[in-house]
């Protein structure tokens, strides 16, 4: 009797180890995603939040059958190159990359494994060949910022009324800088608009540059899109302009929400949301050179009245109606 | 006998085939009928979705115009344009409608006098002519404006939608149409199927899939796309046919008849007749399940039935082993609860009838071997034990001859005398007393009786069996007889002597008669016994020289003489005087 009920339980044991090792073969491959952070996990909070409900809905879950490895440069191009370094030497299955200078440098380091990014604009900056075909391992969304350029200059002009000189801020480390120097000069041309260009891509730097900014006296300040350093120099900038005390357009919505003017622009972490959409689809197993880069659609005026009324302007009915968001 | 067919396999065979032919019978229709009606409902189900997102298409598009139309109020009662109010309407239609990206105001001459947009810097009082634009050409001749799909910068869609803006006047919207495709890819229809639109020509502006967009797909070759687009405007419909990825859908279609678009709807039939697999796994399941119970039913009922007829036949083949004890025991409360009980009453009857006559045999049995006792014991009165075996054996006795035999002869003294001197039936009592007395003496002594021979008594030893001591026995039955007589003679008021003779030598033996057998004896010895006895005396043993010499040593014996033998010469004659041996006197005085 005793050997039956030995032999019962040693079956069950064998059926059981049997179920468990089929159930593990079974289990899918957990993917190894590798976000490339410009800033640090408190810029970038919301973002990271949104690109993980974008996965969670489409039934990725860290821990579980994915694996996100965040790393954070902190604003420096250096760090961005050597995470990117790392993700390729561990050869993860996706690189998220945002910006210009990392997809850039992503794009160097490995031409195999998918890279999903959102750039300003990854035809000009030649991280992308086309963006309907976008070819190569890299697919994303344009931010279309450089058109933009333009858009923001126009309404800065409409915060001075009468006068024209605009002071520009831009970091000559950064590659997009080729591209969005050229629009800005093009757009203020055509408004009638002089520029005076301020480069800085460091902090000390950038202490240089807003001392200069303040000697030369300019109506308003542009400040172009960077990532990482602008972006991660958040704070830094922001008490700079406020002692500097001229409306400025500023390349991200943060800043308009973190007491800057006002911003206008795509960028919104709407984008992090859709690249997990591009994630899926190559965990599914599509090229992402088979997978169009598509462009921002929605533009949003950002618009910081505290900030307006510090700087003791009259903010212009032509911007109060276009304003999305109004920060008060 | 074993059946052919048993009755519980013909039942089974019958409720199982009739009950099974029901069931798939009317399982099969229903699931026929059902399967008619699922197919259709999931035809109208695409058909719905499909109209549902034309319907939000053309809601959605229409509602467009109307925003345009509203914004174009101001432009339509003021002759007097304002450009920097207009522009600010724009600003206000751009904020409600954020689909439009840009917005012109053509001038009725066909002068571009303002053009706001979300990408691009406003352009207030460019002059631009635009007169040859077909959006302000249609728009004069007094049609609403749709133009065809384009694409900025390869990867955005676009539709330019012209309105009037009053007083000749026009306004131009460019809309992104990723707005409308969110309107398509909010149709969900099941897991994989997707809904998708195009236009007049067949080809694709809208799609799940951009990169088919993109790649300006024409998909007029498809079955489904040339039959919406080649059928009438209503006749929208549903058909299965393959998609783009040859895989077999359901496809509906409806028509956007502003926009001259056409949205289909499409499920792929591996998941669209899901369901339908499921109901008819289901139903399988379940009629083999009904099935299977009917055929246990059957089973349990068959044999039910058949158990009975078992029980009844298992106690008929008892019955006719011979067990008439046995009762079958049936309680089905049927007509064969009736029959077994008839069968037990049968068994009954039979078991009474054949108890009596195993009981008459049986009397008859006794009273045979009675009979036979009786006759065996009358013969053995007749005849010596051996003839009598040769006779039930071989139904006759042969002749036989005996080399040593010792004869006696018994011959009442004065018989015919004293016959004269008493009653016949008296005279009969007194022999037949006295014979039954020498019967039973020379029983004991084993000795034959022969025959009676008036008031002789006969008999013989060394007949059967055993012979060597014939001659002694047959002198101790011979003193025991003369014995006998002399105690009878002291209380019985006749007083008879008896004269004994004995001789011994060789005779024949025979049963003599057919329907009254007669043991006797033949031969010399007989005759000169015979002659013995009536040289003897009263009360006295006469023996033979020859029979002397045979007893001499046990006997005490008185010689005689030659004495004539008559008809046989003279011959030495003793007288057997008494027992040598002390307890023989003892014997003879036992004898009644």
């Amino acid at each position: 009797m005793t050997t039956r009920r030995q032999l019962l339980f040693a079956l069950t044991v064998a059926l059981l180890i049997c179920g468990a090792w089929l159930a593990s073969a079974a289990e899918v491959k957990r993917f190894q995603i590798g976000y490339v952070g410009n800033s640090t996990p408190s810029v970038e909070a919301g973002y990271v939040e949104v690109f993980e409900r974008g996965l969670r809905e489409r039934g990725y879950i860290d821990g579980q059958n994915i694996t996100i490895n965040y790393r954070w440069a902190e604003g420096s191009n250096e760090k961005v190159s050597k995470i990117i370094d790392e993700f390729v030497k561990r050869q993860v299955d996706v690189i998220v990359v945002t910006g210009t200078f990392a997809p850039l440098t992503a794009k160097k380091a490995t031409s195999t494994i998918p890279i999903v990014f959102t750039a300003g604009d990854p035809v000009a900056t030649g991280i992308v060949a086309s963006l309907s075909k976008p070819g190569g391992n890299l697919t994303g969304f344009s931010s279309l910022e450089s058109g933009i350029t333009g858009k923001r200059l126009e309404l800065l002009r409409e915060f001075i009324p009468g006068r024209k000189r605009v002071a520009v801020l831009a970091n000559p480390k950064q590659p997009y800088t080729r591209v969005t120097i050229p629009a800005t000069q093009a757009a203020a041309e055509s408004q009638h608009i002089s520029l005076d260009f301020f480069y800085a891509s460091n902090r000390t730097e950038l202490e240089v540059a807003f001392s200069a900014i303040a000697r030369a006296k300019p109506d308003a300040l542009l400040i172009l899109p960077d990532k990482p350093f602008f972006f991660t120099e958040r704070a830094n900038i922001l008490r700079l302009v406020a002692k500097l005390g001229v409306p400025t357009s500023y390349p991200f919505p943060e800043y308009a929400a973190d007491g800057g003017l006002f911003y206008y622009g795509s960028y919104s972490a709407d984008f992090f949301y859709r690249m997990a959409g591009y994630i899926d689809k190559i965990f599914k197993g599509q090229n992402p050179a088979d997978l169009p880069i598509e462009q921002a659609t929605r533009f949003e005026l950002v618009l910081n009245l505290r900030a307006a009324k510090s700087l003791h302007i009259k903010v212009p009915q032509s911007i109060l109606l276009r304003a999305d968001r109004i920060i008060e | 006998m074993k059946p052919r067919l048993t009755i519980a396999r013909k039942y089974l065979l019958l409720i199982t085939g009739l009950v099974t032919l029901a069931l798939i019978s009317f399982g099969g229709m229903g699931i026929w009928f059902s399967y008619q009606e699922t197919v259709r409902q999931l035809m109208q189900l695409q058909q719905e979705k499909a109209v549902l997102a034309a319907t939000r298409i053309d809601i959605y598009v229409k509602n467009i115009e109307q925003q345009i139309d509203w914004t174009m109020v101001p432009l339509a009662t003021s002759i007097d344009v304002n450009l920097e109010q207009q522009r600010l309407d724009y600003f206000k239609l751009l904020r409600r409608v954020p689909a439009i990206s840009d917005v012109s105001w053509i001038d009725s001459k066909g002068f571009e006098q303002l053009r706001v947009s979300r990408l691009e810097m406003d352009l207030i009082g460019n002059n631009r002519d635009r007169s040859g634009d077909p959006a302000f050409v249609a728009v004069k001749a007094g049609q609403n404006f749709y133009g065809p799909v384009y694409f900025r910068n390869e990867t955005e869609p676009y539709l330019t939608i012209a309105r009037s803006a009053g007083n000749g006047s026009v306004s131009i919207a460019e809309i992104n149409l990723k707005f409308i495709w969110d309107v398509i890819s909010a149709v969900h229809v099941g897991q994989t199927g997707l809904a998708y639109t195009t236009d007049v020509s067949g080809t694709l502006i809208a799609h799940p899939n951009i990169g088919l967009v993109l790649k300006k797909t024409s998909l007029s070759t498809l079955h489904q796309v040339a039959k919406a687009l080649g059928g009438g405007e209503n006749r929208s419909s549903h058909v299965v046919a393959n998609n783009l990825a040859g895989q077999e859908t359901i496809t509906a279609h409806a028509p956007i008849p502003a926009l001259r678009w056409h949205v289909f709807v499409e499920l792929p039939t591996t998941e669209a007749f899901e369901p339908l697999r499921e109901m008819l796994v289901k139903s399988v399941l379940l009629l083999l399940m009904v099935i299977a119970v009917s055929i246990i039913s059957a089973i349990l009922l068959a044999r039910q039935m058949v158990e009975p007829i078992r029980q009844l036949s298992e106690g008929a083949s008892r019955i006719k082993a011979g067990q008439l004890d046995q009762r079958i025991e049936v309680h089905s409360g049927d007509e064969l609860e009736i029959l077994a009980s008839q069968f037990n009453e049968m068994a009954n009857s039979l078991h009474d009838l054949y108890g009596t006559l195993e009981q008459k045999v049986n009397e008859r049995t006794t009273q045979l071997a009675q009979e036979q006792a009786k006759s065996r014991s009358l013969l053995t009165n007749i005849l010596p034990e051996n003839v009598i075996g040769e006779l039930a054996a071989t139904g006759q006795v042969q002749p036989t001859r005996h080399e040593e035999v010792t004869v006696l002869f018994a011959d009442l003294v004065n018989f015919t005398n004293a016959l004269a001197s008493m009653p016949a039936s008296r005279m009969v009592g007194e022999l037949n007393e006295i014979f039954e007395a020498f019967e039973e003496i020379t029983y004991q002594e084993g000795v034959e009786k022969i025959k009676t021979i008036g008031d002789a008594y006969m008999a013989a030893a060394g007949l059967s069996g055993n012979t060597f001591d014939h001659a002694e026995r047959c002198t101790r039955a011979a003193l025991r007889m003369a014995h006998y007589l002399e105690g009878r003679n002291q209380e019985n008021p006749f007083k008879w002597q008896v004269r004994i003779g004995l001789h011994s030598g060789s005779l024949v033996s025979g049963v003599v008669g057919k329907r009254k057998y007669a043991f006797d004896i033949w031969g010399d010895t007989v005759n000169l016994a015979s002659r013995v006895q009536s040289a003897s005396e009263a009360g006295r043993i006469n023996v033979s020289a020859y029979t002397f010499d045979l007893i001499r040593q046990e006997f005490n014996c008185t010689y005689r003489g030659k004495l004539s033998a008559k008809g046989k010469g003279d011959i030495d004659m003793y007288f057997v005087d008494s027992i040598k041996t002390p307890d023989s006197h003892h014997n003879l005085t036992t004898i009644k």
